[in-house]
């Protein structure tokens, strides 16, 4: 892959807003595996609305990478990578 | 439970005509479907998506839409196993460019179909899989023939529809073509349950969002790319499947003549420049041209469109063009810098974005220097004994082609063969199973190619292994008696895997003798197919002659040495300019 530096290799937390589809947590979920992403945490918090929002945190190279192959999936409607500080603010 | 309709044979020749009613337009603007199934249902938006040719197998729980395929003018192609119908599917997309449709029933039957799935997954094709599934009642029970085909679904699709309501049909039907079409093709299977089939719907059609049309790059960007063509000294084009895909041979052509850069194609992009066109140094990669690799790694700027530095293409990847800036196009975002950083990506429609950075590039010395390499590293086909030799039976075979024949072909060294010694006037005029490397894809992607393009001549070249991987198709060739050429190049081995044994395992010979095949003319007069078998070279024009002559399909055994190899081979783990040639 492309270069690779320690900082990389570290956590990364991830925003998913997706359709709220069947099979939905399965798809994304076998995109971190299949990609060679470590799943750390991962929340799903429940929603009234026809979509869903998953937060995650992955361990693994190029974050950048995981958030193009996510975004292909149909269902989902946008990924995005969280920094320290959209972090605290969610906790 | 299958207690199939025995003595339900209908004419071949006078299929019914349909007589259900005709859609209407509801007052509210919708078309409505005045269906009194969801089977029907299925049936009708197939129908009003343009597809009229279908490949597939029955069993029970896809019964009730081959009862409403029964009167339906839509024609349905019975191959004698799922994948068969899968691949043919394929071959049919792949020849036309429009979506293929395969249909399995549940359990088996779709599992089945799982390798077709991965085949188009693999290759981008636009294909869409309606399977039967067991009624919604049983879901979940391990019902008989119940599989998890959506859970199966996962890996080998673009997406996938397990369908809960007779009135989604619709919606799921249209987006299924949608998404299979749209951006970078690919299969999207519709999983069907029994009871959803035979239920009565209720809905009007919805016109379903579309998908708005990629919007072209940045200027800054586009800029840029201009920039780098415009100074490089030694600019290489390298075009991959994704420009037939994209319908853009036109714009990839004009590019290159506008430019005037040399340029290199992978397998899937063999037809997207014309053979003949200066400074076009044929395949690159593992089984490549010397000239091209060797050029590819001299080059100071790679315009990479519609292609992706797969490993065969590739070679070691951080010894790849090494000197090379890398401008990349593609439909696809996940593409950039998934195995290689570009200096400039450019996402988006490539009929759009080509014409928007061809610009004059001054590169006459590189470009002589790379026409005196293709003449250097042509092919020769001088090799000495009397027995056939492949490469050059599949030169003159080609010489021999009209134009626009489609050449589909299997997996190993005859593939590769033809991807060298074949030339092509378009892409979807090559059908080669690229990024799966299916065994068996060849022969079922005849027999769509041939369904599609009734008018244009097809061949499959096959190996003595892959042709008995989907070998029950020739009854589907004889039953609609498609005049396609097959010419099997027999060397009583696994070719492919055999070299790599020779080379690589120290000549360990292990499990890849087919000196037991069986007698193959026999097998195809078995199944009404005619043929010869040709030993020697002397024979092979005469042979190749009566083929094409002959009016319906034709069965042209090849014996062929078992020691031959494919040269040049890049072999693993180096470098493309460290090319292996033997003899
Ligand atoms: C379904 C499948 N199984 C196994 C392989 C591995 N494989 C690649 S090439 C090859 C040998 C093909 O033999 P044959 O069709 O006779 O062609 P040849 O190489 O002799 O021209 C094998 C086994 C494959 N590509 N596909």
């Amino acid at each position: 892959m492309n270069t690779l530096s320690d900082s990389n290799n570290s956590f990364h937390s991830l925003f998913i807003h997706t359709a709220n589809r069947p099979a939905i947590l399965e798809r994304v979920l076998r995109v971190v595996r299949h990609r060679g992403y470590t799943l750390c945490s991962l929340s799903m918090p429940e929603s009234d609305s026809g979509d869903a929002s998953i937060y995650m945190q992955v361990r693994g190279l190029n974050p950048d990478q995981l958030l193009r192959q996510l975004e292909k999936l149909v269902d989902v409607h946008n990924v995005a990578l969280l920094n320290e500080e959209q972090e605290v603010l969610r906790a | 439970m299958t207690t199939a309709a025995d003595d339900s044979e209908k004419p071949k020749s006078e299929k019914p005509k349909s007589e259900k009613p005709k859609s209407e337009k509801s007052e509210s603007g919708h078309e409505q479907h005045g269906c009194t199934s969801g089977a029907e249902y299925v049936v009708q938006a197939l129908l009003e998506h343009g597809v009229s040719t279908v490949f597939g197998y029955p069993g029970g729980a896809i019964m009730p839409l081959y009862d409403a395929l029964y009167e339906s003018p839509m024609e349905h192609i019975l191959c004698r196993h799922e994948q068969g119908a899968a691949m043919s599917a394929v071959g049919f997309a792949r020849a036309s460019g429009k979506a293929g449709v395969c249909i399995a029933t549940s359990g088996p039957g779709a599992t089945n179909l799982v390798t077709g799935l991965a085949e188009a997954m693999l290759d981008s094709i636009p294909l869409v899989a309606l399977t039967g599934q067991v009624p919604t009642s049983v879901l979940g029970t391990d019902a008989f023939q119940e599989v998890d085909m959506l859970g199966l679904s996962l890996a080998v699709t673009k997406h996938s529809f397990l369908v809960s309501s007779v009135d989604e049909l619709p919606e799921v039907i249209e987006q299924a073509f949608r998404i299979a079409q749209s951006g970078r093709p690919g299969p999207v299977l519709i999983d069907l349950p029994k009871d959803i089939l035979q239920a009565i719907p209720s809905t009007v059609l919805h016109s379903v969002r579309e998908e708005g049309c990629l919007p072209m790059p940045e200027p800054d960007d586009l800029e840029q790319a201009r920039v780098l063509i415009s100074n490089a000294k030694k600019p290489m084009l390298y075009a991959g499947g994704g420009v037939g895909m994209a319908s853009a041979v036109e714009q990839l052509r004009q590019f290159q003549a506008l430019t005037g850069m040399p340029s290199v194609v992978t397998l899937k992009g063999l037809g997207s420049i014309a053979p003949q066109t200066a400074g076009y140094l044929g395949m690159l990669g593992m089984h490549g041209t010397q000239a091209a690799n060797l050029a590819v790694q001299e080059c100071d700027l790679l315009v990479c469109v519609g292609a992706r530095f797969d490993d065969r293409v590739t070679g070691r990847l951080d010894g790849f063009a090494p000197d090379a800036k890398v401008i990349h196009l593609d439909i696809d975002r996940a593409e950039f810098g998934k195995r290689r950083q570009p200096d400039v990506a450019l996402q988006g429609d490539l009929c759009r974005i080509l014409p928007a950075i061809a610009v004059f590039s001054d590169c006459e010395v590189w470009q002589k220097h790379c026409q005196a390499m293709a003449h250097e590293y042509r092919w020769q086909y001088n090799a000495p004994g009397g027995t056939v030799y492949a490469p050059a039976l599949l030169n003159e075979l080609s010489q021999k082609l009209p134009i626009n024949t489609v050449v589909s072909c299997d997996v190993g060294q005859h593939q590769m063969w033809v991807a060298q010694h074949m030339s092509f006037s378009r892409p979807e005029n090559h059908l080669s199973s690229g990024g799966l490397g299916t065994m068996g894809f060849g022969l079922p992607a005849a027999i769509g190619a041939a369904l599609s393009r009734p008018d244009d001549t097809v061949v499959c070249v096959s190996g003595d292994g892959s042709i008995m991987m989907n070998i029950q198709e020739l009854t589907t060739l004889r039953r609609l008696n498609l005049p396609v050429k097959i010419v099997l190049l027999d060397n009583e081995r696994l070719g492919m895997v055999r070299q790599w044994q020779t080379l690589f395992f120290d000549g360990r010979h292990s499990e890849t003798n087919l000196s037991d095949n069986p007698d193959f003319i026999g097998l195809a007069k078995a199944f009404g197919v005619s043929g010869k078998t040709v030993w020697q070279r002397e024979q092979v024009t005469d042979a190749l002659e009566e083929m094409l002559a002959s009016d319906g399909p034709y069965f042209l055994h090849v014996a062929i040495n078992a020691e031959g190899n494919v040269w040049p081979l890049v072999p693993p783990g180096a470098a493309n300019h460290q090319m292996l040639e033997g003899i």
